[in-house]
């Protein structure tokens, strides 16, 4: 079995206990307006283009069998209407200004990578962690892989937005040792505008994981304008509180790394100009979640 | 030679001029050439050191807890100079101090100088060492001087001439070491102090400076006292493993609260500043005890607290899987604030490698191992490793065999087996001449202070540049080698495999330094490459390096020992890359090589955990000189607890794969960009580089460009 990965980090020290290695899950299907991964968005390959990588030397044009796709008077390069993401350009490209983001990898090419770092698992109490995107939209890839994780003996984090079928996370959550679990918005009305999905589904999905047990950390997302409001938190803490899986609440400070991979894929990015929340603004809402008798971290 | 009163002229002027070194050589007699006087010319030699050290400048004391204070006694301005290198002349300083001569006799007395002094024969490099301070505090120098009486009586009685000159000439060496602490103490008397603080700190001193370091130590602060002497004595090199010798003062005191915790740190930064604006080097602390036990203490954290911000000394901290959390927290406190101090040292593994190597060193002595100059490994108290004898610059060979053997290669196999063969030859060549060297400066260059303070010199009656100290091996640089491995990844792939060029196009391309081929430069960046834990170069590292440290390992310097390879590049890999031409891994002619044993400069892509990963490739065990791994980790990756402890974890299990020594960077990119743009802006930012820190704003503009390149992790 296959799935489709963009990248595999290893030295994550973010994305659970120890030092982990994160695979990166192509495809999601919720539309953050802050998303810092919007080249995961899309289920398929896709080619990016990197400006100030590129030396000029043409080997992408000789390489692209569709006129007009690259443009190199424009300064993305290339034409999305007309580009397949076929690759050949990328593969043409030596200096690496084009890359073809998303690969086809089977679980034991991936488990091979996330081994690599065995003995420093062993020591800090890390191991193997699913991003994305969203795992669970490759749910079968994903189940596989956490298997294939737990059988070799790693420790398993999966991290989710929380959006997919019941039934799949229900089976993930069998062979994972800890769940992060985006809350982002309460407000049903306001969550379909800002994230582009029902969180009902979502709300549903975490409360299935308090009967299944598994221990969940939440993660929130404090994006200035849009999730950062009081009320919010005091929502997304009070639910966090009456789940008995839930001891801890991760507030993730917003960051603009996001702002040029939304230029690069040619999309506009509306929080342009947004500034991170200051520390006493994240210490604000850290007390809100800790005045539910929860542990609240800062990051970022 | 020349007659008395010709003599007497000569000594006389070579005094008038400041030639206090020479003056003292001289005072028998002028010879001819360096071969037509006794050799060795131990006599010679410490009537040099007793005539130097009773008339050299000494600066006036003002009121610091040591004397002199950021000072030294060696360099005066000397043209014939005698240091811990060793001892020889500068003839463009002859030329000067000509010009300034006044008499017809100065001129002379130059001019024979210049004569004789250019008839010594080539001598090397560099030999870093750390006196026996602790033999020292427990003795006092009136038991060395004991020691030396003893020896010459029974090397008297046995009829051992060459015994009879070197102690006679030991006590000589003593008596101007006297003649120095007298006016050591003379400086400090008269100095008139209106700080209260200050003039206690006079009184504490010179009453110390009464007793040691000829009378035994009996408390911290004497004890401090009698190092500094001797570490100004030996010229200000190392201090070893301070923190093992110096704690049974500091708890004694301070269970007999004599000794204050901010008192005793107080002193250990003064003696770091004294280090830092002295060009000292290297002190190593932490690690096991002589007893086998964990020997980190409060004393140890004072030590790192002490450096916090500092470029030196180069603090070398050891590191056990015992190590206490406090001692972790202090070096992370540290090495937090960004100067590269202290750097890491996973101590099994260099009892693994200097056991493997089979150097005889007693049971008793290997705790005892420590640093010295950049991290050049040697025994604390009892070595003469010739430190840094050579650099052994590959990538210059690699270049030169690729142009004359590639063409006619029909396998990758078959190049790699012909420039192993150069290799091994040039490594013939290269340490033949180390020990010609070695020979030439136990002949004409005997380092009498040395002999004096490092064992077993005095018991054995043997000077030191001639095998007297217990342990002799050579380090040597072995330099370039992630430039090697990713060359030959890259021919294995473009020319041999996939055969996507030439290997005389490729040559030409090479040649024109890859003018109009910046595609395929990029190319042949895109091949596999060290640093990223693919087994595909790891594998290569792992075999190359375990072909060239054996080739050293292998052969003996004639002094003793073995050849150790180490790769400690400290500011010399800039220079390293001027002479070596296009190499196949897509590096520019003339530009740096890689900087010690990483990953050549932002190749390390794949993060912290696949470059360690690549370091343990290296045949490690084989290489206990020190191979040295910087790495330079975002300052984000410090701000937390937890983010620490990951940096502590990722630590700990490059020393469990077998990792022995690594040096943290913490600096933010943008600093070092805009430190670039404008190194006016930052006088006071400190970078690790090679094996040790150094100020950005000295570093040349290729070696900040290369730091900038350097891939930062988190």
């Amino acid at each position: 079995m296959k799935g489709l990965v963009f990248d595999i980090q290893r030295f994550s020290i973010h994305d659970g206990p120890g030092i982990r290695t994160t695979v990166f899950f192509k495809g999601c299907p919720l539309r953050c307006q802050w998303c810092h991964n919007p080249e995961s968005w899309l289920g398929k390959p896709q080619v990016l283009f990197y400006a100030n990588k590129c030396i000029g030397c043409g080997g992408c044009l000789k390489a692209c069998p569709i006129k007009g796709a690259l443009d190199k008077q424009s300064e993305t390069r290339i034409n999305h209407k007309l580009c397949t993401d076929c690759g050949l350009c990328a593969e043409a490209c030596p200096a690496e200004a084009l890359v073809l983001c998303g690969r086809e990898m089977t679980v034991e090419e991936v488990i091979e990578e996330v081994e690599k770092d065995r003995p420093f698992y062993e020591t800090s109490g890390g191991g193997m962690t699913l991003s994305g995107g969203e795992p669970l939209m490759q749910a079968e890839f994903a189940i596989a892989l956490l298997k294939a994780g737990k059988s070799a003996g790693l420790h398993t984090v999966l991290d989710t937005s929380g959006y997919g079928k019941a039934e799949h996370l229900r089976e993930a959550a069998r062979h994972v040792d800890l769940v992060l679990f985006d809350l982002k918005v309460m407000d049903a009305a306001r969550h379909r505008e800002v994230v582009g999905v029902e969180a009902r589904v979502i709300h549903d999905n975490l409360r299935m994981l308090a009967e299944v047990g598994v221990p969940v950390i939440i993660r929130v997302p404090v994006i200035p304008t849009r999730t950062d409001s009081a009320e919010n938190l005091r929502a997304i803490a009070e639910m966090a509180a009456s789940l008995p899986n839930v001891r801890q609440v991760d507030l993730m400070r917003y960051n603009r790394l996001g702002e040029s991979k939304w230029q690069r894929l040619g999309r506009p990015y509306e929080l342009n100009g947004l500034q991170p929340p200051d520390d006493e603004g994240m210490n604000r809402l850290k007390a809100i979640v800790e005045a539910e008798k929860l542990e609240a971290t800062v990051q970022g | 030679m020349a007659g008395t009163t010709e003599k007497d002229t000569a000594v006389e002027a070579l005094n008038e001029i400041g030639e206090y070194f020479a003056a003292g050589f001289f005072e028998d007699g002028v010879p001819e050439s360096a071969q037509a006087m006794e050799l060795p010319p131990l006599m010679r030699v410490a009537k040099g050191i007793r005539n130097h050290l009773a008339r050299c400048p000494l600066p006036p004391y003002g009121g610091e807890w040591f004397y002199p204070f950021c000072g030294d006694v060696w360099s005066c301005g000397e043209a014939v100079w005698h240091h811990y290198v060793r001892f020889g002349h500068s003839a463009a300083a002859i030329d000067e101090k000509r010009k300034k001569a006044s008499t017809d006799a100065q001129r002379a007395a130059l001019d024979a100088l210049g004569a004789f002094w250019s008839t010594f024969p080539p001598a090397g490099g560099y030999t870093h060492s750390i006196p026996h301070y602790d033999r020292v505090l427990a003795e006092g120098l009136d038991g060395f001087e004991r020691r030396i009486r003893a020896g010459l009586q029974r090397a008297r009685r046995l009829g051992e001439d060459e015994k009879v000159r070197l102690y006679e000439s030991l006590l000589v060496v003593i008596e101007g070491v006297r003649i120095l602490h007298g006016r050591f103490i003379g400086q400090v008397e008269s100095a008139h102090l209106s700080d209260p603080e200050q003039e206690t700190r006079r009184r504490r001193l010179l009453s110390a400076l009464r007793r040691v370091p000829f009378e035994p130590a009996t408390g911290f602060h004497d004890a401090m006292v009698a190092v500094h002497f001797i570490y100004v004595l030996d010229g200000n090199d190392n201090l070893g493993r301070f923190d093992q010798f110096m704690r049974p003062f500091f708890e004694a005191d301070r269970k007999a609260g004599r000794l204050g915790r901010d008192e005793a740190l107080d002193m250990i930064r003064a003696t770091w500043t004294h280090m830092d604006r002295s060009t000292g080097w290297n002190a190593a602390i932490g690690g096991t005890a002589a007893g086998g036990e964990q020997g980190a203490s409060e004393l140890t954290i004072l030590c790192i607290e002490a450096a916090r911000g500092r470029r030196r000394p180069n603090l070398a901290l050891r590191l056990r899987e015992d190590t206490p959390q406090e001692i972790w927290d202090a070096a992370l406190d540290c090495i937090a604030t960004g100067a590269g101090l202290p750097a890491l040292y996973g101590e099994q593994n260099y009892f693994r490698a200097l056991r493997e190597a089979h150097l005889g060193i007693r049971e008793d002595d290997l705790p005892w191992f420590a640093f010295g100059g950049c991290t050049e490994t040697m025994v604390h108290g009892r070595s003469n490793v010739g430190s840094l004898d050579a650099h052994f610059n590959i990538p210059v060979r690699f270049v030169d065999v690729l142009h004359r053997e590639l063409a006619s290669c029909g396998t990758f196999d078959e190049f790699l087996a012909r420039f192993k063969t150069h290799l091994r030859e040039e490594v013939r060549r290269f340490t033949d001449d180390i020990s010609s060297w070695q020979a030439n400066k136990a002949r004409y260059f005997p380092q009498l202070i040395r002999t004096l303070l490092i064992d077993d010199c005095i018991d054995q009656g043997r000077e030191y540049a001639a095998g007297g100290a217990r342990y002799n091996w050579s380090v040597n640089n072995v330099e370039g080698i992630a430039n090697i491995v990713d060359s030959l990844c890259a021919l294995r792939e473009v020319v041999f495999e996939n055969r996507e060029i030439t290997a005389a196009e490729l040559l030409a391309v090479l040649r024109d330094d890859f003018k109009g081929r910046e595609a395929l430069r990029k190319r042949l960046e895109k091949c596999p490459r060290y640093g990223n834990g693919d087994e595909r170069a790891d594998s290569l590292a792992r075999e190359f390096s375990e072909f060239i440290f054996h080739e050293f390992m292998s052969r003996a310097p004639w002094r003793g020992g073995r050849f150790l390879p180490a790769c400690l590049m400290f500011v010399t890999y800039a220079d390293a890359g001027k002479p070596v031409g296009a190499t196949p891994d897509g590096r520019r002619a003339g530009t740096p090589i890689a900087d010690s044993a990483g990953a050549y400069q932002g190749r390390d892509r794949r993060g912290p955990t696949a470059l360690l990963r690549s370091v343990t490739s290296l045949d490690l065990v084989h290489a206990p000189g020190t191979m040295v791994v910087n790495i330079r980790i975002s300052k984000k990756l410090l701000s937390t607890p937890d983010e620490r402890e990951r940096l502590k974890d990722l630590i700990r299990t490059y020393f469990r794969m077998g990792g022995m020594q690594i040096q943290i960077n913490v600096v933010d990119q943008a600093v070092l960009r805009d430190a670039f743009e404008h190194p006016e802006r930052h006088e006071d930012l400190i970078i690790r580089v090679g094996g040790y820190s150094e100020y950005w704003s000295r570093l040349s503009r290729d070696l900040q460009l290369s730091i900038l390149e350097r891939t930062e992790h988190g």
